[in-house]
């Protein structure tokens, strides 16, 4: 499996939004949810939390135990939330962020319906063209490109279901394309104004 | 399936959060609070400049002399103690200036990055789109999911120049470019 870091990103654009909110006065909110919660000490604390369980789960991935790694995941994805029932889109992109990596890790193991299931859990954390949301489109295309070639090697009566999975791939997949095609668009529009 | 982004992550918190340190003094937040820069410096570990703490500031003696500015710093003067009241304003409309130069700067790199992680993303997606599919109408998605990735690159090229990790930006390299 490909090296990734979108976790180690969404940590660096977490800290961006705390410099961000930094530089505001103290009532304003971060982000453009209007009930958006200020980020605050509990919000920190979570994000520092969620930064040492990624890099314990890094540590574990690089020795090749995937299942130590995917236990330290399921331990940020459990972790009480600061301000629950309450929009906090870097908490919102940490579940998300930690979930596609679950996915993939699963993914690796030939896990596919554990797997297809984290991708389904973070969708409900990425709402909107975002990053987040495009690359789990990107990794339930994966998981069904593998779904349709297990099937396929299973034998003559997995075809039609071999085939489906592989038409569901180049949906999800075309769906990843369309998502990150809008994120660069948004990100970039003003890019080129003088 | 090592993971290579931790080694930045310092050097890219520290970008992120060194404004703070350079413009923080025009912002009423308390320091010693939870959205304080040397708050988010303990997320970051050591990539963050040591600051004095309140505690600190509050030892030294009542009647020692307010510390001398760094040499080489602009730093305004009171409104009384100002003989040239108009240069106070200038100096207020440079560091507002530079305040929102260093916000446009963030502002630059931050959606690069979100660009090229969604470049990156788009053109593996559509590499394993075009490997996937098979017959004309599939092959036609494929073609156009390939020019929509090169036009994405071509957009990213112009504004951010390049990607990092070797995510290609030009319009005429294959597709995954690898």
């Amino acid at each position: 499996m490909k090296a990734r870091k979108g976790h180690l990103l969404g940590f660096v654009f977490a800290l961006l939004a705390v410099a961000g909110c930094d530089r505001k006065s103290a009532d304003v909110h971060c982000g453009d949810t209007g009930n958006a919660v200020v980020i605050d000490g509990p919000i920190l604390a979570y994000l520092s939390q969620a930064r040492a369980l990624h890099h314990e789960a890094s540590l574990h991935e690089s020795a090749g135990k995937i299942d130590a790694a995917l236990a330290s995941l399921g331990r940020l994805v459990a972790a009480p939330k600061p301000h629950a029932g309450m929009p906090v889109p870097e908490v919102e992109e940490v579940l998300a962020d930690a979930y596609a990596r679950m996915a993939e890790l699963e993914l690796s193991q030939s896990a596919l319906d554990r797997a297809a299931a984290n991708v389904d859990l973070g969708l409900a954390h990425a709402s909107g063209d975002t990053y987040f949301r495009g690359h789990l489109f990107e990794i339930r295309g994966l998981i069904e490109e593998a779904r349709s070639r297990a099937l396929a090697d299973g034998g003559v009566g997995n075809k039609d279901a071999a085939e489906a999975a592989r038409k569901r791939a180049l949906v999800a997949l075309e769906e990843a394309i369309g998502i990150q095609e809008r994120v660069i668009k948004n990100a970039l529009s003003d890019g080129g104004a003088p | 399936m090592k993971r290579t982004g931790l080694r930045h992550l310092p050097v890219i918190a520290s970008l992120l959060l060194s404004p703070l340190f350079a413009c923080g003094g025009a912002q009423k937040q308390d320091a010693s609070g939870p959205n304080s820069p040397s708050a988010a410096a303990q997320i970051v570990g050591e990539s963050a400049p040591p600051r004095p703490s309140q505690q600190d500031t509050n030892q030294s003696s009542p009647g020692a002399s307010p510390p001398a500015p760094p040499q080489g710093l602009d730093v305004p003067q009171s409104k009384q103690a100002d003989p040239f009241p108009s240069q106070a304003r200038i100096q207020s409309k440079r560091a507002a200036n530079v305040d929102e130069g260093f916000q446009r700067i963030e502002r630059a790199g931050n959606d690069c990055t979100e660009a090229c992680k969604a470049l990156k993303s788009m053109d593996h997606a559509c590499g394993e789109l075009c490997a996937a599919a098979t017959g004309a109408d599939e092959r036609s998605l494929c073609t156009r999911s390939t020019d929509r990735v090169r036009r994405a690159r071509d957009t990213v090229k112009r504004v951010c120049g390049s990607c990092p990790g070797g995510t290609s930006v030009e319009p005429s390299d294959p597709v995954p470019s690898r």
